[in-house]
């Protein structure tokens, strides 16, 4: 009778709430390091955890759809340490955001939390490197005779940092940290040249594979140390 | 039975022991023609009810003291006398409270505590103008509501055991109605589960009440004397 009673209540909630409503009675904790590309840790690093949840009016869903909620926020210290004491809410899109800022790249920590608990309430984030972000200024010119063509590609580290846990665990499958980006062209007489200017971040690295005239193909790396790291090719 | 609708039917069984007293004695003066000139609020059981506006105060190392501030709050209360001195009671109220750093407490910024509970106490009279009154908390529960954006938009909900103990003192300015001062004093135990490094600042609601209020008495015997 009292279970029914309670359904009945809870499915006149459902129906006429227009309030998002997070988990009764639990506080999480996430905890971290914020380090640079040397390892060197940055304070005062702004970590927010977030939750989207979808606002109803009435029965229908506002047609704004999703609304991401701040559940939690706080500062890395000195040292780089942060702990963030946070609402929890039990969603299908929670995410954790440690915030680079525009010099430095982002990382998010997601995981679907609808049916997952972190053990004793803790995230724990461990090292969360937030590399500086880097300009490729890629310069390709012809100064061969017309004719000569050159097929290329360039491999380089995106700055995005996602990483998706599903059940505490990282899924590498779904995750989308740092992955390599590939760029692949033919120059020709049509466009000999080529010229563009890529986001990544001190310590990623670029591969730079290319063949002139269907010759052997050459493969050289490089590794991004400077703000405005730039590549000039002639052929 | 949740402790809320305990307390639900402890005020209902309460409540209707007193107006059934009063309608019994009620009905038997009638027939005494020596309690003429006598109102109807001095037969039955002994008792009070009142209304009281609360400033609250935020005290302590935990979560509350930390980052909350007082923005007021009110109470209804009422007591039967059951022996003597010693009266069983009921307190219902709110107050409310501004998050000044959520950093401490996760992010809303306003949270109203519901406040339910049954007290026991003693009343102490020694002169008629003047009651001092001790109690202490039976069971009860309190319910934050924490809400996100000062808006309706979304909220989340704390529960916590009460923990209240309270003095207060009854100045009498007509035989029936007195005002009301208390000082209450709540350390509630929170339901919140949290991290063993998070644990000892989110276990206790700790905060202080001074109440300000008017109490209307009624009544003449306490219940147990009624026998």
């Amino acid at each position: 009778m009292y279970k029914k009673t309670t359904l009945i209540i809870l499915i006149i909630f459902l129906v006429f709430s227009c309030e998002v409503q997070f988990d009764r009675n639990v506080r999480i904790e996430v905890t971290g390091v914020t380090v640079d590309e040397n390892v060197v840790a940055i304070p005062n690093v702004f970590v927010g955890v977030y939750t989207e949840a979808a606002r109803f009016t009435g029965f229908y869903p506002t047609l704004n759809g999703d609304r991401e909620y701040l559940l939690g926020s706080s500062n890395s210290d000195e040292n780089g340490d942060f702990s963030v004491a946070s609402l929890f809410d039990s969603d299908q899109d929670f995410f954790i955001f440690v915030d680079g800022g525009d010099s430095r790249t982002n990382y998010i920590y997601s995981s679907d939390t609808f049916d997952f608990e972190p053990q004793n309430f803790i995230f724990n984030l461990d090292e969360v490197s937030l590399k500086k972000k880097a300009n490729i200024n890629f310069n390709i010119t012809r100064t061969s005779p017309p004719g000569s063509t050159l097929d290329f590609y360039i491999s380089y580290q995106s700055p995005l940092c996602e990483e998706v846990f599903v059940n505490g665990v990282l899924d590498e499958a779904l995750s989308n940290c740092n992955r390599m980006v590939s760029v692949f062209r033919t120059l020709n007489d049509d466009s000999p040249d080529y010229e563009n200017t890529s986001s990544s971040f001190i310590t990623g690295t670029i591969e730079f594979g290319y063949s002139i005239n269907g010759g052997a193909e050459t493969i050289e790396t490089y590794i991004i140390n400077q703000e405005n790291y730039d590549i000039n090719f002639s052929y | 039975m949740t402790s809320t609708s305990v307390i639900k039917f402890v005020f209902v069984l309460m409540f209707s022991m007193f107006t059934l007293s009063l309608w019994c004695q009620e009905v038997e003066s009638k027939d005494d023609e020596e309690h003429e000139n006598s109102s109807m609020l001095d037969y039955g059981v002994k008792g009070s009810f009142g209304v009281a506006y609360n400033v609250v105060n935020p005290s302590g190392d935990k979560y509350f003291g930390l980052a909350y501030k007082g923005k007021g709050g009110y109470a209804l209360k009422f007591k039967l006398f059951v022996y003597d001195g010693f009266f069983l009671g009921g307190s219902s109220g709110f107050s409310y409270f501004e998050n000044t750093n959520i950093e401490i407490t996760g992010n809303y910024d306003k949270t109203r505590v519901g406040s339910h509970y049954l007290f026991l106490g003693y009343e102490y009279r020694p002169i008629e103008k003047l009651a001092f009154n001790v109690n202490a908390s039976l069971f009860g529960e309190a319910r934050h509501k924490n809400e996100y954006n000062a808006g309706n938009e979304a909220y989340q909900i704390d529960k916590a055991k009460i923990r209240a103990f309270e003095v207060s003192l009854d100045y009498f300015i007509a035989p029936n109605f007195s005002i009301n001062l208390y000082y209450a004093y709540r350390n509630d135990k929170t339901k919140i589960n949290t991290s063993p490094n998070l644990q000892s600042r989110f276990d206790r609601a700790q905060f202080a009440i001074i109440g300000l209020g008017v109490n209307f008495q009624f009544g003449k015997e306490a219940i147990i004397s009624n026998f």
